[in-house]
């Protein structure tokens, strides 16, 4: 749903698309999504829709440990960096040794076990913590340079997201929705930590989008958590924030109203903080369908700027990005029953609580003009239930606590379509959830993995598979392309174990890929 | 009070109902209380803003998401009349978006003839005791001493998040036990005006003692 521009300030946009904003180098791949604009496209071309059948494993490396592997692997200069629980490790992009590694020690409770991975800047990783703080590591020798908290983690706040970082500043924001946190996201120096902005997720008091929350007191526990990354469009200095469900999760008549700036994409300044614009994906939320990924942005066939995300809704947005007009709505998964109220006998609803699209969103092919996006079909039934007394009211919710997902297990979409009409120009139904990154080259082709433990290479153009390897643990994490010495390589994160991994499994291992 | 043999029962009730003040438990809905019961509690779910219980909430505590004691567990008590649970029920269809026929209303009104229900809002003291309101029980209606036993039902639990003085986050199952009091052969006892005593055991066998004047109550 579109909302109306908040203020005045108005995007003049000039938007560096069709390059890749972000690297330095087309041979990296430098952030979460590749570039700031996160199109997770990269111009490499030695891997193409007619040599990738040819593809094979060429290095892996092994973490020891068991838990998530959602990281999202960051290359430069021939080095890759890629996070453990509190680890951080430096490994030749080549071979998979390890050049250094960097192991935290929290010092509070730990909040997330997950951890999706670094943002670099001027000779330095940053990374968030299990127990919410931000550190920085010197990229050559694996160093903690600093380290500041981010929030106090006892309240159940973490920093799972992979910060972004840009100009002197790092980006990141806190998670933890669930457990009743109010949302923020903050910029710090990069240089030593320093806090420089703060900005609510959660509207409240004078903040505008406040009269959104129908009961003030709810904001106090308003949810709103971001946890993927963040998208940047350096030309206007504006910080793209993806910002989770509202909380209680699923006592709606708690919060009544549209409860800003929850499930909602939301444009910042990105030297200030102050708000620019937003566009809410789900009013009211109900169903936990969070904005999880950040946007990608890009410029359409027709010449002009477009964003796409998506979220756990299941519905991959397309909006112009000077005007913020609905370009297209796609559902890319199975949605049916969204607007069902909840009953006491349980109302089944898909996307359930994890369906739709997670933390990792669209890419979008200049060569191909089409945009891809992984998404989980799998629905849920929630029991409406009595669950909360306050101060003389008791409110429903759900009765059974996440709610029941169907027992059968869940699938997976990878679905290409038209940001510009709207059509699907192809789809491929996975037999597992599909929760990984997706990337997509010059070179005609597209990379993802699979909760099943797959990783595949498609054609983009028409999703013939080319190459597909099972790596015997679940693929959850990122998708990178890159370059060293003149030769490309692709890299999956594999043996994710947390709740999405139901049918997949392994121990977290990084798996590169080459000609 | 003496007891009241069983023949004279329907006399007596005739009289009791006949002598209840004003805002006196209505052991069976009237036409008119069917309606307002029925049309408060859509406009409860039309605002969206929760179910009010009101007059009828006997005990709150101010605060239900912050714990300073772990040895609280009671979050409130609301006492459920015909009345009440008649529009506590049409609050949630409503809120379900679905429709409450007259057969459904005559059904209901049937299952809550001549019954109180004492509703306890209660959360756990850790996390490990998911089965915590399994425990809660002897629920006594005390009035005059005429002294009436309850069955007891509880909800699901659920885990939700509560929190220390200090921010820090806290899990604790919630729920809700249902204390529901048989009055059809005591209608004397619905309406009484003297003081009344609800009490029951909690998880850990304490005892829990409200005083009410069921009066009070439509």
């Amino acid at each position: 749903m579109r909302l109306p521009l908040i203020g005045t300030v108005l995007v003049a946009t000039a938007l560096a698309l069709g390059t890749n904003a972000f690297a330095s180098s087309k041979d990296d791949w430098l952030g979460y999504n590749g570039s700031y604009a996160g199109d997770r496209y990269s111009t490499l071309t030695q891997i193409d829709r007619t040599n990738a059948p040819h593809l094979h494993p060429v290095c892996a490396f092994q973490y020891g440990e068991l838990g998530p592997a959602q990281t999202a692997p960051v290359v430069a200069a021939g080095v890759m960096y890629v996070t453990g629980e509190e680890t951080t490790y430096a490994l030749d992009a080549k071979t998979c040794k390890v050049r250094w590694q960097n192991t935290y020690a929290s010092t509070g409770p730990k909040a997330a076990l997950a951890n999706r991975g670094v943002a670099l800047l001027d000779g330095k990783v940053f990374r968030g913590t299990p127990d919410s703080h931000l550190i920085a590591i010197d990229a050559a020798t694996g160093r903690t340079l600093w380290n500041v908290p981010v929030s106090d983690s006892s309240d159940g706040s973490n920093t799972a997201a992979a910060p972004l970082a840009w100009q002197g500043k790092v980006y990141i924001g806190i998670a933890g929705s669930e457990d009743g946190v109010k949302g923020k996201v903050m910029a710090f120096s990069a240089a030593d930590g320093t806090l420089l902005w703060t900005f609510s997720t959660i509207a409240s008091g004078d903040d505008p989008g406040a009269a959104t929350w129908g009961n003030a007191a709810a904001t106090a526990t308003g949810g709103g958590g971001t946890w993927s990354s963040y998208g940047l469009d350096p030309a206007t200095a504006t910080l793209f924030v993806p910002v989770g469900n509202p909380g209680p999760d699923f006592s709606a008549d708690y919060r009544p109203g549209a409860n800003l700036y929850t499930s909602s994409i939301v444009a910042l300044d990105a030297n200030t903080g102050k708000l620019r614009w937003y566009y809410q994906l789900v009013p009211h939320d109900y169903h936990d369908w969070d904005a999880a990924a950040p946007p990608a942005l890009f410029r359409g066939a027709n010449g002009k700027p477009m964003m796409s995300f998506a979220g756990k809704s299941g519905i991959l947005f397309t909006i112009d990005y000077r005007t913020h007009a609905l370009v297209s709505k796609v559902p890319v998964t199975t949605i049916l029953d969204a607007d069902k109220p909840f009953t006491t006998e349980g109302t089944h609803f898909c996307p359930g609580t994890l369906g739709g699209v997670e933390w990792n969103g669209p890419a979008y092919s200049s060569h191909d003009k089409l945009v891809y996006v992984n998404a989980v079909d799998w629905c849920s039934t929630v029991k409406l239930g009595e669950v909360r007394y306050v101060l003389g009211k008791s409110f429903l919710g759900s009765g059974n606590g996440m709610g029941v997902k169907d027992a059968q297990g869940g699938t997976g979409w990878l679905t290409a379509v038209d940001p510009l009409t709207g059509k699907i120009a192809w789809r491929y139904h996975a037999p597992g959830l599909m929760v990984a990154g997706v990337t997509v080259t010059a070179g005609g082709v597209l990379f993802t993995g699979e909760t099943t433990g797959e990783f595949d290479a498609f054609d983009a153009a028409n999703g013939k598979v080319l190459y597909r390897f099972n790596t015997g643990g679940s693929i959850a994490g990122g998708i990178a392309t890159y370059a060293v010495g003149g030769k490309q390589y692709v890299v999956a994160v594999s043996g994710n174990q947390s709740r999405t991994s139901v049918k997949g499994g392994g121990a977290p291992t990084i798996f590169v890929f080459a000609l | 009070m003496r007891a009241i043999p069983a023949a004279l029962l329907p006399c007596a009730l005739m009289f009791a109902l006949a002598t209840l003040p004003a805002r006196a438990i209505e052991p069976s809905l009237s036409a008119d209380a069917v309606a307002a019961a029925i049309g408060d509690g859509r406009a409860m779910a039309a605002r969206g803003e929760g179910y009010t219980i009101g007059e009828y909430l006997l005990f709150g505590i101010d605060d239900a998401f912050h714990i300073s004691d772990d040895g609280q567990t009671i979050e409130a008590v609301a006492v459920g009349t015909p009345y009440e649970r008649l529009r506590f029920h049409a609050y949630v269809l409503a809120h379900e978006g679905r429709p409450l026929s007259d057969g459904d209303t005559a059904q209901f009104l049937t299952a809550h003839r001549s019954t109180l229900e004492l509703v306890v809002f209660v959360h756990s003291r850790s996390m490990a005791d998911r089965e915590f309101m399994q425990h809660f029980g002897a629920g006594m209606l005390d009035a005059g001493g005429n002294a009436r036993a309850a069955e007891v039902s509880s909800t699901d639990p659920v885990l939700d998040s509560y929190y220390r003085p200090d921010g820090s986050v806290l899990k604790r199952w919630l729920g809700v036990v249902t204390f529901r009091f048989d009055l059809r052969d005591d209608a004397a006892l619905a309406g009484a005006a003297a003081p009344a005593t609800f009490s029951f055991t909690d998880d850990r066998g304490g005892v829990h003692r409200y005083a009410l004047s069921l009066a009070r109550y439509r």
